[in-house]
């Protein structure tokens, strides 16, 4: 069975937001009101930290984009008390809308921050409502979201090499985010497969994952060389 | 019948949802039922990709569409264009935000009621164009047709503005100007080098790469490409990598990726860089061969006269010591002494400037002293330095015989010349063009034409430039949403968006290899638009009676179709293709051999359009005399080039050189320096008011650019995504300076100037230097549509009226301010 991981080299990552923007198209997700943006909530399944390191002038900044973890030992699914959030055999860890309650357990309990809340419907002029990726449901006020890897895209890769009768090769499965980044900056692809890019670049030396001593053993890895 | 979706997919053969149908009929590889067409239509849809390239910025990304059942549902990069290589930035994703935009004008529109008040009626196209052409057929028939001025803000490079150059010239006249105008930005080279290029720079070579003020992972002509190299560097290990130091006033993308960032007081790039030039001269790091052989005006000379003139060299070690820059410019001398030791050791290196370090009243002598780093470093044509690419093989426009008016016509005083001859480099100035206007010399407008860009958002004389704009008779914009400037125009012919409209873009500047690309429809035009290069084709024909035809096309795709023949017929280069990179073709091309035969143009063209563009990795070697097209036919540190022009004002103003017309000149121009300096790159102080403390500087979010992303709702919500400010301004603010003003993070600040003060707030951080506000712009739409109007504050709008002396560029660094805690 395949685990499907991501790893961000944060040596090569300059910070555009590139990632941000492909994500929201590909997955349909709205655009709140500004005035409720600015009080936290805003809609990303993918946002960029930034940290200032370091006294003025001699300054440095460390930057990464920051996705949900996938973890092999995930803190939300735990607290779903309807299951609306479960992990799935490849390791990836879904979100079932129409089961939410909008308890909102799960974003408390995700030690990454990664989950967001629909706090109202959301809302598009009739224009924009004809460039909707088809492949992904538009959610209800109420629910709570996160980024699924682009789990919609391993839906359709695995009918297509079934089809023609091959396996799914590493590059063959790619989240929106990975695919558009101008840094190549975004690696994503099969623990299990030991030809896999993301196999090799895990056990780096620059290899980084947050918060491992919480045990959630998250599978986006970053790769730096600074600590 | 019930066709279940695995079926469905067998019976197309192959590949998922992702069924290669054509993109205008549907059964191109096997014979799909119509019925089962209708039902995929209703149910999985119909998945296609189209290449095309984005226009959203300079940078000519090539991107794929995908579209489902004919609609663009997605947009990735173009993984075989080789300026992006598959990459994107985030603008190019909310390109179907501007197709669909729900504020996109969609049928022509003349204003009624008084100028700016809003108020529009539709028209038809026939009515529309009538009035226009009535109009420029009657000033043609009065022999008037040099008072027609065209602006293009389209920010393109590509094939546009030769078509709009026709359009004018067969017309009639000399006044189609370009803004923000490449030509400008070449200024520094020009008088250095007298050549109006603008270099490309080998990064993948070079082992130190110091920036002066240029974002260029942000700002600059092509993000992505840059973006692309810096990461394909960074990417490699071990001893050898590329090393990057950015100096900037605030830590933009670049200075935050840099391995080291410097900060520097706003304005004072010019001087650091002499610092530099101070301690590679003192310490020998410097290419003495270069120099000797390809330079002019190193040492002292003696003129053809006997009058001796002071050298570049003399005139650093006497005023640009260490100590001194850091007086000027705040960075610490022992860091001067490292850079330039850095610099001048990892050979090659390379020195860039631009965007911080040029928007200054002192822009053009900042970038000379920039650029004349990369003369003490014999930088040109060499691995790892500067290089210049060559011209597409694109075919030339038919010749065509201009009729005696329009002979006339082009013969009148262009308006882009300054009344009181300032901005003597400019090719185009935003000031000038609105005093000539408000002062009806050298001749008075009567249509003014406005292909894309919005001038009077991004102008520093707002309030002149809405008199200049009431004051023509007939101003006619093609555009595809009414902003700020087209709220003045008396009529509105709605463009397509890009993703609807034909165009070639080619050679992007600063890309490293020549390059042309196909701007395709996508989808068919969604609204009653029109193409703006059709209907100038129109325009121009019918002025000549229709009888000869300065377009002798059908549409603008001919004529696109008609020029690339010309790439074609050279035989050079080869269509973009998957796995092919530039040193491949230049292994194959020294073996004579070269990619790709077609049996025919068609298919030349429909390969194109299928992979989306053509490049040409090999470059001619070029020599010396190409490149320095001075008198001396060298690089001239003592820029003649300059000299000669303001001797020729001089001369123009008085009957002899006497000091009084010299110094009337100079003080015009804004030039406080005298004597020989003046030629040689140099620090020029910049005219701030007294009892202003903070410097005012402003940037360009690369989610936003040059504010024409505002109505792009995404491209809102992201304007701060790194700072968390969505849909607003901010003011950056390093914590010294917050606290001497009693400011914390959040709090509202007042920024006022000379001009007017605007509220923001404040972003505390030690990524900017202390006493500087810096302000991000793109925001403070007063028009432009329901996502754009009324979100954050337009810094250019307290800015003062200042700009460079000597190319005109918009001095949007140079305004001090002052600042406190809103209440």
């Amino acid at each position: 069975m395949s685990k499907w991981a991501m790893v961000i080299d944060l040596d090569k990552c300059t910070g555009c937001g590139d990632c941000i923007a492909a994500c929201k198209i590909e997955n349909n997700i709205a655009i709140v009101d500004p005035e409720e943006a600015n009080s936290g909530r805003v809609m990303f399944w993918i946002e960029m930290v930034s940290v200032y390191e370091g006294e003025f002038p001699n300054i440095k900044i460390k930057r990464f984009p920051k996705p949900c973890f996938h973890c092999e030992n995930p803190p939300c699914t735990k607290v779903c008390p309807v299951h609306a959030t479960y992990k799935n055999d490849e390791g990836l860890v879904g979100q079932i809308y129409h089961r939410c309650i909008g308890c909102r357990y799960c974003m408390v309990a995700c030690p990454y921050t990664v989950k967001v809340f629909n706090w109202y419907e959301p809302e598009w002029p009739v224009e924009f409502r004809k460039c909707f990726n088809p492949d992904v449901s538009v959610r209800t006020k109420g629910v709570v979201e996160k980024c699924s890897f682009c789990a919609h895209r391993l839906i359709k890769v695995k009918e297509e090499v079934d089809l023609e009768g091959r396996d799914i090769q590493d590059g063959d499965y790619m989240p929106a985010c990975a695919e558009s980044c101008p840094a190549d900056a975004i690696y994503f692809g099969d623990l299990e497969n030991k030809e896999s890019k993301v196999y090799n670049l895990a056990k780096s030396s620059r290899a980084k994952r947050e918060m491992e001593n919480l045990g959630t053993e998250p599978k986006v890895v970053y790769l730096s060389k600074r600590e | 019948m019930e066709i279940k979706r695995r079926e469905f997919l067998k019976l197309l053969g192959g590949a998922s949802g992702a069924i290669a149908l054509g993109s205008f009929g549907c059964n191109q590889f096997i014979d799909v039922p119509d019925k089962i067409i209708e039902i995929a239509k209703n149910g999985a849809g119909i998945e296609s990709w189209k290449n095309t390239i984005c226009a959203l910025c300079p940078g000519g990304c090539g991107i794929k569409v995908r579209l489902i059942d004919g609609i663009p549902v997605y947009i990735k990069g173009n993984p075989i264009y080789p300026v992006n290589q598959g990459g994107m930035c985030p603008l190019g994703h909310s390109a179907l935000e501007l197709l669909f935009n729900p504020d996109r004008v969609k049928s022509p529109l003349k204003k009624i009621g008084l100028p700016g008040g809003g108020k529009w009626e539709s028209l038809n196209w026939d009515e529309a164009l009538n009035i226009i052409s009535k109009k420029i057929i009657e000033l043609r028939n009065e022999g008037r047709p040099h008072q027609v001025v065209f602006l293009d803000g389209s920010n393109q490079h590509g094939l546009m503005k030769d078509h709009i150059e026709r359009f004018m010239k067969a017309y009639g006249s000399p006044n189609y100007f370009q803004f923000p105008s490449i030509k400008n930005d070449a200024v520094p080279y020009h008088l250095l080098q007298g050549n109006s290029k603008i270099p490309s720079y080998d990064f993948l070579n070079a082992k130190y790469v110091l920036s002066f003020g240029i974002n260029y992972l942000e700002e600059s002509y092509s993000p992505v490409y840059y973006t692309k190299l810096y990461s394909y560097l960074r990417g490699s290990t071990g001893e050898g990598r590329t090393r990057f130091v950015h100096i900037d006033s605030r830590m933009s993308l670049t200075s935050a990726n840099a391995d080291r960032w410097i900060p520097i007081t706003p304005g004072t790039y010019g001087a650091l860089a002499l610092g530099i030039a101070f301690v590679l001269i003192k310490e020998k790091l410097i290419d003495a061969n270069f120099i000797k052989s390809h330079t002019s005006g190193y040492e002292d000379w003696v003129d053809k006269n006997g009058i001796m003139h002071l050298g570049y060299k003399n005139n650093v070690l006497a005023n640009y010591y260490p100590e001194r820059v850091f007086q000027i410019t705040g960075v610490q001398s022992e860091t001067i002494l490292e850079l330039a030791r850095e610099l001048g050791n990892n050979h090659p290196s390379l020195v860039l400037g631009g965007d911080g370090s040029s928007n200054n009243t002192n822009g053009t002598f900042s970038q000379m002293a920039v650029h004349s780093l990369n003369a003490l470093l014999g930088n040109f044509e060499k691995d790892g330095g500067i290089f210049y690419v060559d011209e597409t093989p694109l075919k030339n426009l038919p010749h065509f015989e201009l009729d005696d008016i329009a002979k006339q016509g082009i013969e009148q005083n262009p308006f882009g010349n300054s009344l009181d001859m300032a901005f003597p480099f400019a090719d185009f100035s935003i000031q000038t063009l609105i005093q000539n206007i408000l002062a009806e010399k050298p001749y008075p407008i009567s249509v003014l034409f406005i292909y894309k860009g919005n001038p009077l958002f991004q102008t520093l004389n707002h309030h002149e430039f809405i008199e200049a704009l009431k004051k023509i008779p007939l101003v006619v914009s093609f555009d595809s949403f009414i902003n700020e400037t087209n709220e003045y125009a008396n009529i509105i012919l709605p463009d397509h968006t890009f993703l609807e409209q034909w165009n070639i873009i080619s050679n992007v500047p600063s890309v490293g290899f020549s390059h042309i690309g196909i701007q395709q429809p996508v989808i068919e035009p969604i609204y009653d638009t029109r193409s703006s290069a059709d209907i100038l084709i129109e325009l121009g024909n019918k002025a000549y009676g229709n009888n000869t035809k300065p377009f002798p096309f059908e549409d603008y795709v001919s004529e696109i179709k008609y020029r690339v023949e010309g790439v074609y017929n050279s035989g050079e280069g080869a269509i973009v293709t998957e796995g092919l990179k530039g040193s491949w073709l230049e292994f194959l091309n020294q073996r004579g051999w070269h990619i790709g035969t077609y049996d025919s143009f068609d298919e030349f063209w429909n390969l194109l359009l299928e992979r989306g563009g053509w490049w040409n990795p090999i470059r001619k070697k070029k020599g010396f005399s190409e490149i320095f097209n001075t008198p001396t036919r060298k690089f001239e540190f003592y820029s003649q080039v300059l000299k000669n022009r303001i001797d020729d004002i001089v001369k123009k103003k008085g009957i002899d050189n006497s000091t009084h017309d010299i110094e009337f000149v100079l003080g015009r121009l804004n030039i406080k320096t005298r004597g020989d300096v003046i030629f040689l790159p140099h620090h020029e102080p910049i005219p701030y008011d007294d009892g202003m403390p903070i410097y005012l500087t402003t940037f360009q979010p690369i989610t936003n650019r040059d504010g024409h992303a505002s109505n792009l709702p995404l491209m809102q919500e992201m304007f701060g995504f790194l700072t968390r400010h969505y849909w607003t301004s901010w003011v950056e603010l390093n914590p010294e300076t917050a606290s001497a003003y009693g400011i914390s993070d959040d709090d509202w600040v007042w920024i006022e100037s000379v001009n007017g003060s605007i509220k923001a707030k404040a972003k505390i951080h030690p990524g900017v230097m202390p006493s500087v506000a810096a302000v991000p712009f793109g925001l403070g739409h007063t028009s432009y549509g329901r996502y754009a109007k009324d979100y954050g504050v337009n810094p250019n709008s307290i800015m003062k009226n200042l700009y460079d002396t000597i190319n005109g560029i918009p001095a949007t660094q140079s305004t001090k301010v002052k600042i406190s805690k809103a209440k």
